[in-house]
């Protein structure tokens, strides 16, 4: 297919040698280094295996929860258009881009005991601080974006006359939704389900802030390491991203086969 | 049947205005418009995609002007099909049946019967993204009637369509119409116009300038606009007869026969003939042409680039001519002269 070697082209396949390098690098160091023996070690740690249900149980929740209130405003945004658009969409790109720990600080900020939110939230018996609910918090704050802006973009990418039809065929506003716009963009919202989800269970600056107990599995990989020093750390890393990795690869091909058995 | 009345409707720098329209059940409408004269803002304004700022849409004896989309009983074809593309053609065209929450049976017998109406037995399991241009409008079709609209509208539903898929599409129209289907149908295409309409409308920057049968608007333009949208000069009533002769069929204006060609049932329709493809002679021409008319001239007219000449012949014909053409003839009123056109110009449109 390739034929045309010019001297361009190997110079860019060089750079992307590099860059493929660059990131493969580390985790197959990272994984290879405790060895086998080192993963079961880690694994059998009722501490870390603890710290990794945990990590991925409320990930999942926070994604869930969150996501089903995003989808809609996601879609409001793609269908309304009024002068400050762009600035709310600049202004739910700010968690992305802000230091996460400054994220956990601004958090911190509206959710400690003794601000209005924390005061209500404890009167209802609900607390944040080096709680569950906390996590999510720090959580949802960090990696919503990435499901805002995936399924902003696949629902601006159908234009509006699916929607008149769906409408003028006898669909409800809600029925038009749910029939039509959402399965439609279904392959880009779950994209942007896999990308948060990926997100918040990766989450450290943010959520060290405000809940160092109980530990997600990032923040003990930096405790261990803090503690016990690399080789302790490598163990619980390793089979983390072990486990990441799985994750992702059955979410993107569950993904695929949902989007494949529509098409 | 769709009573518009007084309908005005503002949008950005556009104007609809004063818009009075009434079509009876059972009528075919085409809204001529060149792009930008308010033709797809009328459709959306009757389906109710647009809010009226003012005046009424009556449907059915029902008052439509400030009922949601669902419940005006209207069905809209786009110019593109708008399938949605992750259900089968099976369910695009149970949609509606669906949200109406019909029994099950009567959705798959429902969906059989408009599957075989529009030769879509075949194609019921595959996705739109499987489907041709064709296909895919055809499906809008059905998906549209499924629903058992009142009214079918339908914008520029050909014009993405090739010439072979435009046929058989505008028959399928016109047997739907003459099942009874009440269609209203805005295209920018004259012909489409007059092969299609029963009631023409012509409209322009946002006004309705002439509403009439095709006989009325193209042989009366209300404007030189009218008149230049429909091109035609040419324009008259007709009746196709049942004989043939030489494998052609017989066409009778007033009482001049004429040869064409044509397969429709013999009964009254319109007639055009291409003014550019009539030959004048001052002597009886000895030519293959089919159709001869012996005649005078009536009254001739300089344009720039040409003559025009009207001439008497049992019909009033328009022809243009070169005017070296015209100095030759030596044409002036009261002249004889022989005019001749093969069968190719002439065009029946049943009406």
């Amino acid at each position: 297919m390739v034929t045309n070697y010019s001297w361009l082209r190997l110079v860019f396949i060089f750079f992307s040698g590099i860059v493929l390098l660059f990131v493969l690098a580390p985790l197959v160091r990272l994984i290879l280094a405790p060895g086998f023996s080192g993963l079961i070690e880690a694994a059998s740690d009722q501490q870390v295996s603890q710290s990794i249900f945990r990590t991925l149980g409320i990930a999942m929740s926070t994604t869930v929860i969150a996501g089903f209130i995003t989808v809609p405003f996601a879609w409001l945004m793609a269908r309304s258009h009024f002068k400050f658009k762009s600035v709310i969409n600049a202004i739910i790109d700010l968690p992305v881009m802000i230091p996460h720990s400054a994220a956990g600080i601004a958090l911190l900020g509206i959710i400690n005991r003794e601000s209005v939110l924390g005061q209500w939230a404890s009167s209802i018996g609900i607390s944040f601080i080096d709680q569950p609910a906390g996590i999510a918090i720090a959580m949802a704050f960090v990696s919503l974006p990435f499901l805002y802006n995936a399924s902003r973009d696949a629902f601006e990418a159908q234009t509006g006359l699916y929607e008149k039809a769906a409408l003028n065929l006898g669909a409800s506003q809600w029925q038009t939704f749910y029939l039509v716009s959402l399965p439609m963009a279904g392959k880009g919202i779950l994209s942007g389900y896999v990308m948060m989800f990926g997100r918040a269970m990766s989450e450290f600056g943010a959520i060290v802030i405000i809940a160092y107990h109980p530990m997600v599995t990032p923040v003990m990989i930096f405790d261990r390491f803090n503690a016990f020093g690399l080789k302790s750390a490598q163990g619980i890393a390793a089979l983390f991203v072990l486990i990441s990795l799985i994750v992702f690869i059955s979410l993107r091909l569950l993904a695929k086969r949902q989007t494949d058995a529509r098409n | 049947m769709l009573e518009i009345k007084g309908l005005y409707k503002k949008l950005g720098n556009f104007e609809l205005k004063a818009i009075d329209i009434s079509i009876q059940k059972g009528n075919y409408c085409v809204l001529l418009g060149p792009s930008g004269s308010g033709k797809t803002l009328l459709l959306e304004l009757i389906c109710g995609f647009q809010k009226v700022d003012q005046g009424e849409i009556w449907l059915a004896g029902k008052n439509l002007t400030k009922l949601p989309v669902q419940q005006r009983r209207t069905s809209i074809v786009f110019q593109k099909p708008v399938l949605f593309p992750h259900l089968s053609v099976r369910n695009n065209i149970a949609f509606s049946l669906r949200i109406n929450k019909i029994g099950k049976q009567k959705i798959i017998d429902k969906v059989k019967a408009l599957a075989l109406q529009f030769q879509l037995t075949h194609l019921l399991d595959r996705k739109p993204g499987q489907l041709s241009g064709g296909e895919a409008q055809r499906v809008m079709l059905a998906r549209a009637l499924a629903s058992e609209p009142s009214l079918l509208l339908l914008d520029e539903p050909l014009s993405s369509l090739d010439v072979m898929l435009r046929h058989d599409l505008r028959k399928l129209l016109k047997a739907l119409n003459d099942e009874g289907t009440t269609i209203l149908h805005v295209t920018h295409d004259y012909e489409e116009a007059l092969r299609m309409a029963k009631t023409i409308g012509i409209m322009q920057s946002g006004s309705l300038i002439q509403w009439g049968s095709p006989q009325e608007v193209f042989q009366n333009p209300a404007s030189a606009f009218a008149a230049e949208l429909a091109g035609l000069k040419n324009v008259f009533d007709a009746e196709l007869l049942p004989e043939n002769e030489k494998g052609l069929r017989k066409v009778l204006l007033n009482d001049v026969i004429l040869l064409t060609h044509c397969d429709l049932k013999a009964g009254a329709g319109t007639v055009v003939i291409d003014e550019k493809q009539i030959f004048l002679s001052k002597i009886s021409p000895q030519t293959s042409v089919q159709n001869t008319l012996k005649g005078f001239v009536k009254q001739t007219h300089k344009n720039p680039f040409d003559y025009e000449i009207e001439i008497a012949c049992g019909i009033d014909l328009i022809v243009n001519i070169s005017e070296s053409s015209f100095n030759t003839l030596n044409l002036a009123p009261g002249s004889e002269v022989y005019a001749s056109f093969k069968v190719s110009a002439i065009r029946f449109f049943r009406t």
